[in-house]
């Protein structure tokens, strides 16, 4: 196992002990001090990891608001950060600098009152600014926009719940719970350290697929028993779909597993620290694969059919209001989130800190900051895909899945296991220094060649599928001919 | 510290005899999900029934130590035989809430 400076099971063990030891121990039951002890440790562990997940949620969603905002080229998102640093016509977040202890602030108000200066910020309407400026609370260090979930949730929890009037009551109001659930339940068997788990089954990966695979159907119930047709097609989109993705996910994750020899996820990211070679490096089809099949597994918005505002109203969830909504919301994210950490435990290598072996102390770092943070760099490219890419029609969704993503994953299956059975020497517990080389160059020659696919023609006659008009700037005396 | 004997007496017969409570709650869960597939009225009804008695079966497969038997049950039964037996009720012939409309 690796070492690691955050022995969380241990220390937890170690006060149940305690705990039951002067409890069920001085009793007339003291066999069983054990088991009570081991339970509240599992008990324990549940919920830490079940708060670390859900206090960490708030960074996702903030991500992904600040991101998109950046992306999209939206104002107002990004004037919430960029006043911390310079003003946004004139605008920080206060002077927050002076709050700083010891006067080190003080160089950083200088940089800002020079930045201001050269980019030409006044601050002449003290109104005007403060109401441009949105995150101006005069609180800087509280990550302007990163509580908005907190206030959002307490919007939610006060909303009414409703039920439509011929709506199936029983069935609408069982299917969140359904999707909430067995979102919540994927997160038991995936590790946040080497001794920060809840859960160490011998099949955790399976169990874990197999959790994720109950949502289709709490959907689809949502959808049904809404008793509203875009409902109803919004469930049976996102039940072809998630059927359909389930294959080429469960063939891809079963490449992972093919290569290092295991059902169980700490075993997973194990085999990794000691081959030295992550997976990304072994099989780069496959993580390009999972991520391709997460995407549509957790309908974010190239994939996002069954929820496409732009045709059904809301998709499978119109009906639903109040906290049902904002769990269901949340379970969204919480899946995209065991996406992220999925693909960080497969693919890169998981609690193990980059260059591990080489850079020195870098092992006082506890390595659940390793984890989170692949985690949230992986979801950076979720929210890339959301902001780059238009939605896929639904036959087109399908049809990429059936015909390319399955063929592809198998192709996948098979390199892992010619890799695992010929190449990758079991007594040497080390992979061959060339073959992750030559295998990521490889794949990264395939990618731009197959990525340059301008017509030639087309470049040459210079034509373009649509017309572009230059807006000169009016000026008196001058029109357009 | 000594808890008295009215009390201490249950707790042990807890302890001693949770899996045997937790089989019963399972088999019970199993046995009313299959009487509701059978008695339900509406073939959803019927359905949701149906994945609740696949839930308890292999909770029950789990507490046999039969765990890849239990995650295999969760995996193909309810993520995938369910949902074809979904599509093909709700595609086949559409009669929710008929007697709402009528």
């Amino acid at each position: 196992m690796t070492e690691d400076i955050i022995n969380m099971r241990g220390w937890v063990r170690t006060a149940m002990d305690f705990v039951s030891e002067n409890t069920i121990g001085m009793s007339r039951h003291w066999e069983y001090t054990d088991s009570v002890a081991w339970f509240l440790t599992e008990f324990m562990m549940c919920v830490m990891v079940f708060g670390g997940i859900m206090t960490t949620l708030l960074v996702l969603l903030w991500m992904e608001r600040k991101l998109l905002g950046r992306f999209m080229d939206r104002r107002g998102a990004r004037t919430s950060l960029r006043s911390l640093w310079v003003g946004e016509n004139g605008v920080t977040a206060g002077e927050w600098w002076t709050q700083l202890p010891f006067g080190t602030g003080i160089p950083i108000g200088m940089l800002n009152k020079a930045l201001n200066e050269i980019a030409g910020n006044d601050h002449k309407l003290e109104a005007v600014s403060r109401v441009k400026n949105r995150s101006y609370h005069g609180v800087w260090w509280l990550l302007p926009g990163f509580f908005q979930n907190l206030a959002d949730g307490m919007k939610f929890l006060t909303k009414e719940h409703m039920v439509p009037e011929k709506a199936d009551r029983y069935v609408f109001e069982i299917a969140p719970f359904l999707i909430i659930a067995t979102t919540v339940m994927c997160f038991t068997f995936i590790p946040l350290g080497p001794n920060f788990h809840s859960n160490n089954s011998e099949m955790s990966i399976l169990f874990l697929m197999a959790v994720f695979s109950v949502a289709p159907l709490g959907v689809f119930f949502a959808g049904w028993s809404s008793n509203n047709k875009y409902t109803l097609l919004g469930g049976i989109r996102s039940a072809a779909q998630l059927t359909a993705y389930e294959i080429p996910l469960l063939v891809t994750v079963l490449s992972v597993v093919v290569l290092s020899g295991s059902f169980n996820l700490i075993e997973v990211i194990e085999f990794q620290v000691d081959s030295g070679v992550w997976n990304i490096f072994l099989l780069p089809l496959g993580a390009v694969l999972f991520i391709v099949v997460m995407v549509a597994e957790v309908e974010r918005i190239p994939f996002d059919m069954p929820e496409a505002e732009a045709e059904l109203v809301e998709g499978w969830w119109t009906e639903y209001g109040g906290m049902r909504w904002g769990l269901m919301f949340a379970s969204e994210y919480l899946r995209t989130y065991a996406a992220c950490l999925l693909f960080a435990h497969f693919f890169l290598g998981g609690w193990e800190a980059p260059f591990e072996d080489t850079i020195p102390f870098i092992h006082y770092i506890p390595h659940i900051t390793w984890v989170f943070l692949k985690a949230w760099f992986i979801f950076i490219f979720f929210v890339w895909f959301r902001a780059a890419l238009h939605r896929v029609r639904t036959d087109q969704i399908l049809e990429f899945g059936w015909r390319w993503l399955l063929p592809l994953s198998l192709v996948n299956l098979a390199m892992a296991t010619v890799l695992r059975l010929w190449v990758y020497d079991g007594v040497k517990e080390e992979w061959p220094i060339l073959v992750p080389i030559l295998i990521t160059s490889i794949s990264l020659a395939l990618f731009v060649l197959l990525s340059i696919d301008e017509d030639p023609k087309a470049l040459e006659a210079q034509t373009r599928p649509f017309s572009v008009q230059t807006v000169d700037v009016a000026s008196p005396g001058q029109h357009r001919k | 510290m000594e808890l008295p004997g009215f009390l201490m007496d249950p707790i042990g017969d807890i302890f001693g005899s949770i899996e045997g409570i937790a089989f019963g709650i399972m088999a019970i869960i199993a046995i009313g999900g299959a009487l509701g597939t059978v008695y339900s009225k509406r073939v959803a009804h019927s359905m949701l029934s149906l994945i609740m008695c696949f839930f308890a079966v292999a909770g029950v497969f789990l507490m046999a130590n039969a765990e890849m038997l239990a995650a295999i049950q969760i995996l193909v039964y309810l993520g995938s035989v369910m949902l074809v037996f979904a599509f093909g009720v709700m595609l086949s012939r559409r009669q929710i809430m008929e007697e709402d409309f009528e």
